[in-house]
């Protein structure tokens, strides 16, 4: 654009030379400016609108609730740090969904992660992939019902229960175990289904991730002397695939620390023992059946602290520019 | 691997099972005497309504289509923003949109009604959209994926004199297409789903969405047990099909991407 506008300038003799340089001039700086930074904020404008408006003042808004005890029904009655000194202070059940949250965390984020990068890889080199990636995506798609009806038949009490019924048969075991009873069965039970239903999502994002390494690099890299899949995969994959690594590594923390559903429909609620009490449920009971909705946003808040922290952490550690 | 698609499986054989069949236990996956009594059932529900079923449908394919163009647009061109264009405080935008992902706040929804409220959403299709657009999870994976966008092919269009939003369109669309495929399935999947805007803010029984009026007409008793399951099928096969769809054009970039860079 600019340079036409030269063209034009110079062509233009004559009285308005001046005048037209003049506005080149400011037109150019407008230009620059809107080059520099004026693009880039409005292709972000229709989204921070919208963002602003539905994400940014709802919870600024209302975090200051934190602060209070506000049950829906009176106007908030400020009480400092109270919610917080129950929190740490007083509210064994607290400690215990902080742990248990953990726990599951530990074991689910981190084995879903690597799993479903291994699936999507293997996959990418299989024919067929689109019946590959239908399989692996359907867990996240089919509705709760039926994804609690197989798994809690599966792991039914009685003998009818379908691993109990397998078990006797096999004469393994002379009583039916109560899976879901019991505390030793109820954490790897939920490991499983959320491992199974967190495959998924983060499979379809390594999955597209991988259509976007060129194929041109393998054949570079071959001519440099790699040789076996697994050093692609080291040396071209990985290294390419870090955007992807690090979106799904963040939405996989986010996730696994926000387990709870899965809890309820496996032990119940509240589980045996607050076994699978997780934070996410601990703040359902407060936000929900307690109506205690200050305490709920403390609640949220020292767990936002935790994943935000883990999230930066890994940012740091995936990063593709030194940008943080 | 056939334990992955089994509640599929379970899902599909439910629909056609008479009822002595479904009040089985353990319930069996496969359907013994098949039958399309459970899609009768789930019609003559509709047959005495005010609304017919179409509408209902219509609704749903209508809104969720309009959200789903605009949350996949404002998304890459947000994330497209982020990774290439070199904002200043960019960074600062970007750590905004991580945290809000990560924050969950009850007390927020209170404010959201209001927000809603105010815009003029009441009893508005727009209800259905306007608060679902705007997502930051899907901001943040377009992003990643415009990071891979060479930026030597960027510079080489705007050289040639195309404008920011034609590179962004004839660069940066093409190779993004995995993202938006992504993108779509993804909201496709959870503005499908959700009944929520029609009991909260649509009184307008004619505006209400497909997910509201089946989960209303069919939820308690046994006798609409078949009718159940008829409808979480239905439910169920346009997210197929839109899972089907996005992911043949995921696959069929890497075709194409490719021999661009």
């Amino acid at each position: 654009m600019a340079k036409k506008q030269d063209i034009e300038v110079i062509d233009d003799v004559g009285e308005g030379e001046i005048q037209a340089a003049k506005i080149y001039k400011t037109q150019s700086k407008l230009s620059k400016w809107w080059n520099r930074v004026g693009v880039g904020w409005a292709f972000m404008l229709p989204f921070l609108v919208f963002f602003i408006l539905f994400s940014v003042i709802p919870v600024l808004t209302s975090v200051r609730y934190c602060f209070t005890y506000y049950d829906m029904v009176r106007p908030a009655e400020w009480t400092g740090l109270e919610n917080y000194r129950y929190m740490f202070l007083e509210d064994d059940i607290f400690a215990i969904a902080f742990a248990n949250t953990f726990k599951l965390a530990v074991l689910t984020g981190p084995t879903g992660y690597i799993l479903s990068f291994f699936f999507a890889w293997v996959i990418n080199n299989l024919k067929h992939k689109s019946f590959w990636v239908l399989a692996f995506y359907t867990p996240t798609m089919v509705s709760g019902t039926a994804v609690g009806i197989i798994w809690m038949t599966l792991f039914g009490n009685t003998r009818l229960g379908y691993l109990n019924y397998a078990l006797l048969k096999m004469g393994l075991i002379t009583e039916p175990i109560p899976f879901t009873q019991t505390k030793e069965w109820i954490v790897p039970i939920i490991v499983i289904i959320s491992l199974w239903l967190s495959l998924g999502g983060n499979f379809l994002i390594f999955f597209a991730g991988l259509q976007n390494v060129r194929k041109e690099l393998y054949e570079a890299a071959a001519i440099d002397g790699i040789e076996n899949p697994y050093q692609e995969l080291w040396y071209i994959t990985l290294p390419l695939m870090k955007p992807q690594l690090l979106y799904t590594a963040i939405t996989s923390i986010t996730s696994a620390f926000a387990v709870g559903s899965i809890c309820t429909t496996v032990a119940g609620n509240p589980s045996p023992d607050y076994c699978v009490h997780t934070l996410s449920l601990h703040i359902g009971d407060y936000a929900g059946a307690r109506l205690e909705l200050g305490y709920a946003c403390a609640l949220s808040l020292v767990m936002f602290a935790i994943t935000f922290t883990l999230g930066k952490f890994v940012m740091k550690l995936l990063s593709s520019k030194d940008e943080l | 691997m056939a334990f992955l698609v089994l509640p599929l499986i379970y899902n599909f054989t439910t629909a056609f099972k008479p009822l002595d069949e479904m009040i089985k236990y353990p319930p069996p996956i496969f359907v013994k005497k098949p039958t399309l009594q459970n899609f009768v059932d789930m019609v003559m529900v509709y047959a005495n309504t005010e609304v017919p079923l179409l509408r209902y449908v219509f609704n749903s394919v209508w809104t969720t289509g309009v959200a789903m163009f605009l949350t996949i647009i404002l998304s890459i061109l947000c994330g497209y923003s982020l990774a290439k264009l070199k904002v200043k405080s960019a960074n600062i935008v970007f750590n905004i949109i991580i945290a809000s992902m990560m924050i969950s706040l009850s007390t927020a929804a209170i404010m959201n009604y209001k927000i809603t409220m105010w815009l003029g959403l009441y009893n508005s299709y727009w209800a259905f959209i306007i608060p679902y657009i705007a997502n930051s999870s899907y901001v943040f994976l377009s992003r990643q994926f415009a990071e891979g966008i060479p930026d030597e092919l960027m510079e080489a269009a705007r050289i040639d004199g195309a404008s920011e939003l034609k590179t962004f369109f004839v660069i940066a669309v093409p190779i993004l297409k995995p993202a938006i495929a992504t993108i779509g399935l993804y909201s496709f999947n959870a503005l499908w789903g959700s009944s929520g805007p029609s009991g909260m803010y649509i009184v307008d029984e004619a505006k209400k969405n497909l997910p509201y009026a089946l989960s209303n007409a069919i939820s308690g008793g046994l006798a609409r047990q078949g009718a159940q399951a008829a409808m979480s099928l239905i439910m169920l096969l346009p997210s197929l099909i839109a899972l089907i769809i996005t992911q043949s054009k995921v696959v069929d970039t890497m075709s194409h991407a490719g021999i661009k860079g």
